[in-house]
């Protein structure tokens, strides 16, 4: 494992080549200096609640359908834990399942991005959310 | 089956319909016939007691007339003359209560004969008292009362039996009444519960089907889910590598080379757009309705600035004034995206293409038109262009995944409206739909 405290994305997807195309499209506007990619929600439980509370990435990239504990479940734990509530969360999916959207935005979801199918659109899709929060948007310190 | 099973249930209601009336029919014409002993027990009654008293007051008469021929004590004349009197009541009384039975009528006029001569007899008793032969024709005022009261005996014990009669008969109608009323109520009963077991089957019937139906569309939901999320993901890989190959191992690709990995990506391009109408499509199937009044102008000239983006420098859109409707927005601006983006590609490659978007009003409904002059169509295809798939041009004149059309005509079915199409080939195509004045979900 990286340095926990210079992670500052991370991105949560148990599909490889997804993970890979997520990391190229940041990468190419070098958003993904400090990034980790974890396989699945367990691994992203551990990582954040872990025994070093300080793990506080400044983004959290989270797939929705995963095995063993689902995006859904991690995104519960986070929004309700009084530290790792503020970190902003971005689902990143293939579903455009409306009751998915509607169910992520009852637990606290900071945004919603369905992946678009073209890699164009996907690279553009990904490099606005890395430009947003991890440029524009004034996150708490 | 079905049928068969209709001509037994209206077989079942007619047999115990047919039972429920012969019962009520018997209940009351035994009733009748209950009331009508009842009365000819209380006529006998009384005739008998009207006889009874006859005779007393016979004896009475009897009693006075010769106690005062032996003693002369006028106060013995008092009960002969009240017995005189009494009897005659009676028997006027028996007379006018059995006018129409002519038996007993005889007999009570001999009766009657007979009380007379008695009185007869013994006013003269009375008056002659004194005299010898007037006693000595006690024997004869013996006689006379014998028959009386033979008469009177004999018509009491005629009457008696009678009495019987009706007494045994109205407690067989007692117990026929209650017969009749248990079989009504047992019937009913029977009835009640054979409707009851019906409606309970039926009712586990219908929910099964509806357990069914619930479990078809879960099932439904989880493979709509599954196609949006499982297959868009590898088509991404195939489409994002494709590109990267192209980007970053060009150099190494010959000019085919370059052109195969760009047919990939067209195509996962194209599966890619495939999907999501399909997920639209199924979307509105499923979705529930939410219709609001809806300014068409505003949502048409909205759609217009999003579609027109990539639009011919050539290109004249006209738009007449259109009435608000009643609609889900969404949807109908589904609808109005899928018309529009047709008018617009299937006019694209004239000279001057144009795009014509009206509405007019009837009493029920209001429907809009959109016609360009595009390619068109040939009439006899028409019956295919609104279902799933199906296209009327090739692939390589005009890019679409035909679901377009069928997305349209699915909307407006599900608001209650109509939609169809006239056109010619190369004479442009116009294609209207209706929406009804009041909205009329149909779920279908």
């Amino acid at each position: 494992m990286e340095s926990s405290t210079a992670v500052e994305i991370l991105l949560v997807e148990d599909n490889a080549d997804d993970a890979e195309l997520t990391i190229r499209a940041l990468r190419k506007h070098h958003l993904a200096n400090n990034l980790l990619h974890l396989q699945d929600g367990e691994e992203a439980l551990n990582f954040l609640f872990s025994e070093k509370q300080s793990n506080m990435p400044k983004l959290i990239l989270l797939d929705l359908k995963m095995p063993k504990v689902d995006g859904l479940e991690v995104l519960r734990k986070i929004k309700a834990d009084q530290v790792k509530r503020i970190i902003p969360v971005v689902m990143l999916t293939s579903s455009k399942e409306e009751r998915d959207i509607l169910e992520t935005y009852k637990l606290g979801i900071n945004a919603y991005i369905v992946k678009p199918v073209e890699f164009d659109k996907f690279v553009h899709a990904v490099s606005e959310i890395g430009f947003f929060w991890m440029i524009l948007n004034q996150a708490p310190k | 089956m079905k049928f068969y099973v209709e001509k037994k249930v209206i077989a079942g209601f007619i047999i115990t319909i047919s039972i429920l009336i012969s019962l009520g029919v018997y209940a009351h014409i035994n009733n009748r016939a209950l009331l009508s002993a009842s009365r000819e027990v209380s006529h006998l009654n009384d005739i008998l007691y009207h006889l009874e008293r006859t005779l007393a007051l016979a004896a009475d008469m009897e009693t006075g007339a010769r106690g005062f021929a032996l003693t002369q004590d006028p106060a013995l004349l008092a009960p002969y003359e009240r017995g005189a009197d009494e009897t005659n009541a009676h028997i006027a009384y028996l007379l006018a209560g059995n006018g129409r039975d002519n038996g007993t009528k005889r007999r009570i006029l001999r009766i009657q004969a007979l009380l007379e001569q008695k009185r007869q007899f013994s006013a003269s008793l009375i008056e002659h008292s004194a005299t010898r032969a007037a006693r000595s024709k006690a024997v004869l005022d013996n006689m006379i009362m014998d028959s009386i009261r033979r008469a009177v005996t004999s018509l009491q014990y005629q009457k008696t039996q009678r009495l019987h009669q009706c007494k045994s008969e109205m407690s067989q109608r007692i117990w026929h009444g209650d017969v009749a009323f248990i079989s009504l109520l047992g019937t009913t009963v029977l009835i009640l519960a054979v409707v009851f077991s019906a409606v309970q089957i039926q009712r586990a019937g219908r929910s099964r089907a509806e357990e069914r139906a619930a479990l078809l569309h879960g099932e439904l939901e989880a493979f709509t889910y599954s196609v949006s999320h499982d297959l868009r993901a590898p088509l991404r890989s195939i489409h994002g590598y494709s590109q990267i190959l192209q980007e970053e191992h060009g150099e190494k690709l010959d000019a085919g080379g370059r052109r195969i990995a760009d047919t990939i990506m067209k195509n996962a391009q194209k599966m890619g757009r495939l999907i999501d109408d399909l997920l639209d499509f199924s979307h509105v199937g499923r979705s529930t309705l939410h219709p609001g009044k809806v300014n068409m102008h505003d949502l048409v000239e909205d759609v217009l600035a999003e579609v027109n983006q990539k639009k011919s420098e050539t290109l004249q859109i006209h738009v007449d004034t259109l009435p608000p409707a009643m609609a889900d927005i969404s949807l109908i601006r589904l609808a109005w995206t899928n018309l529009i983006s047709n008018a617009i590609k299937y006019s694209s490659k004239k000279e001057f293409p144009q795009v014509w978007i009206s509405a007019f009003e009837t009493g029920t409904e209001i429907v809009y038109s959109i016609r360009d002059n595009g390619v068109g169509f040939d009439m006899q295809y028409v019956h295919k262009l609104f279902g799933v798939f199906q296209r009327l041009h090739r692939e390589d004149e005009f890019e679409g995944t035909g679901v377009g059309l069928a997305l349209v005509s699915r909307i407006v079915a599900r608001h209650g409206g109509r939609v169809w199409a006239e056109a010619a080939p190369d004479r442009g195509a116009t294609f209207y739909f209706s929406l009804p004045h009041t909205v009329n979900p149909n779920d279908r």
